[in-house]
């Protein structure tokens, strides 16, 4: 087998481990670094998990075309922003690779869960891979609040910065970027809810609404669906160790 | 997958709980673009589409024509006023009388449902769903029952802008979708507090809902999960409890 070949199977083995790792240190590091790094690194870790449960023609074939339609339709507007303000083209690359990396995430979560719930035989790598998932889904959010954020300034209302009763675009040039929402994402997955960032609109508080949901019910079901088969795993694991232990001492006795 | 093949081989009429969800998630996200009347008729219909399924159509008519029909007939007594003694239009006492039979149809509905649930000696895939269906309707019941105390003590419920500049008891009364939010706010124990309980009956009846919230997922969510993974492993013989 060639070299090169090797590490890359043994990376694809590791990879629960390498996707976890990338999602705690952008959560850390994150907010010291460029926008554009966070949505490379985003794009590089949804490629990475879509490919290994689909086919790369498909991925190429999502990413490519929801870029190029958003792009398409920022054009079509006359260079201007989700929200109505004239932007360069660079600026509405950079728009599009947020809706690209929302589309790949969305697409990616479905894919994995139907995955993830078929599975009939679980070990400690499927369970990280729940927990993996999990993270997925509240970066999945993050974006989808982004992309609101951008149609809407006023969609989510700082309660400590904002003076009281102002509306985000009274203030002007100040919005969330995805690192904020990132950390409202979890803090709502988590059903936390410090508050120090609350929806505003209806649509922000429906998503916001629906994810607390999913982040209760999925630790539930599909954390505890998984547990459980891990679980069966290991004890089987212990009954035929025991009995090969019993079958060895039986001809000594 | 096994979720397809299950969609394939049920009927229509068996997976009223993904259309029940169906209905319920398209409230969440449109509730604020239609008028209150129609969400809380969808939110009926809902509860109806259960409620037959469990004890038949004349229960169903009894339970929440009567509860309309008793809200209608009290305000027909007290000169279209509210307990509050504030007086409403028309349009409002239909507000009032439709949230009243909501509450009621969807309390009867959760009590027989959930009764049913921990009956229930197996669960597919569906009935899992139907929890999280469920959940939904327990945090529908507590919005209705905010409703109420709101149109009643009218600042029971403070926005968290509100309590510093103090506006006037008018504008202090909350719309239903705001309440709608809250509930859910509540139940997920999210509590951003954005929205905050005032007066003492809402206080109590937020702690009691952070409480079931909190333990409905883990009684009974966990059961029905016990019975699907339970029947998951063994598939040809799904009444293993029963010769237990």
């Amino acid at each position: 087998m060639h070299p090169i070949h090797h590490h890359l199977l043994k990376a694809a083995e590791k990879r629960h481990v390498i996707g976890a790792i990338t999602l705690v240190g952008l959560l850390y590091i994150g907010p010291y670094m460029p926008e554009s790094i966070t949505l490379l690194v985003f794009f590089a870790v949804t490629c990475m998990a879509m490919t290994t449960h689909g086919s790369s023609l498909k991925v190429a074939l999502v990413a490519s075309s929801s870029f190029l339609l958003s792009l398409l339709y920022l054009g079509w507007h006359g260079w201007k922003s989700f929200a109505g303000i004239p932007i360069t083209f660079r600026e509405a690359a950079g728009e599009s690779v947020v809706m690209m990396v929302l589309t790949m995430l969305i697409f990616g979560t479905l894919t994995w869960i139907r995955r993830l719930l078929g599975t009939e035989k679980a070990e400690m790598d499927k369970v990280l891979e729940a927990c993996n998932l999990y993270a997925w889904i509240a970066a999945t959010f993050a974006f989808l609040y982004t992309i609101i954020g951008r149609f809407n300034p006023d969609a989510f209302r700082n309660a400590q910065l904002m003076p009281l009763g102002s509306t985000i675009s009274s203030v002007n040039e100040w919005r969330f970027d995805i690192h904020q929402m990132l950390y409202y994402s979890f803090v709502t997955q988590t059903t936390l809810g410090f508050g120090d960032i609350v929806p505003v609109t209806h649509m922000a508080r429906a998503l916001t609404v629906t994810q607390a949901i999913i982040g209760q019910f999925y630790v539930a079901v599909v954390l505890a669906y998984i547990l459980n088969l891990w679980m069966h795993d290991l004890k089987r694991r212990v009954e035929n160790k025991n009995e090969q232990k019993s079958d060895s001492e039986l001809p000594r006795h | 997958m096994r979720t397809k093949a299950f969609l394939k081989t049920k009927k229509w009429e068996e997976y009223r709980h993904l259309i029940g969800g169906i209905i319920l998630l398209t409230l969440i996200f449109l509730g604020y673009a239609i008028p209150t009347v129609i969400t809380l008729s969808m939110m009926l219909f809902v509860s109806w589409m259960a409620i037959i399924s469990f004890t038949g159509f004349r229960t169903a008519l009894i339970v929440s024509g009567g509860s309309f029909l008793i809200r209608i007939a009290l305000f027909a007594l007290e000169d279209g006023k509210m307990i509050g003694g504030v007086s409403t239009g028309w349009m409002e006492s239909l507000e009032v009388s439709l949230e009243n039979c909501v509450l009621v149809s969807m309390s009867f509905g959760v009590v027989i449902w959930i009764r049913n649930i921990l009956h229930s000696k197996q669960a597919g895939f569906d009935e899992v769903l139907g929890a999280v269906n469920l959940y939904i309707w327990i945090v529908i019941i507590y919005a209705c029952l905010y409703s109420i105390i709101s149109r009643s003590v009218p600042d029971s419920f403070h926005l968290d802008q509100q309590l510093v500049m103090g506006t006037d008891m008018g504008q202090m009364k909350r719309n239903f979708t705001e309440l709608f939010y809250f509930s859910f706010v509540t139940q997920t124990t999210l509590g951003y507090g954005d929205i905050v309980p005032v007066g003492h009956l809402a206080r109590s009846l937020a702690i009691s809902q952070a409480i079931i919230g909190q333990f409905y997922v883990a009684v009974v969510l966990t059961y029905i999960l016990n019975l699907w993974i339970r029947d998951l492993k063994n598939p040809s013989t799904p009444n293993v409890a029963s010769k237990d």
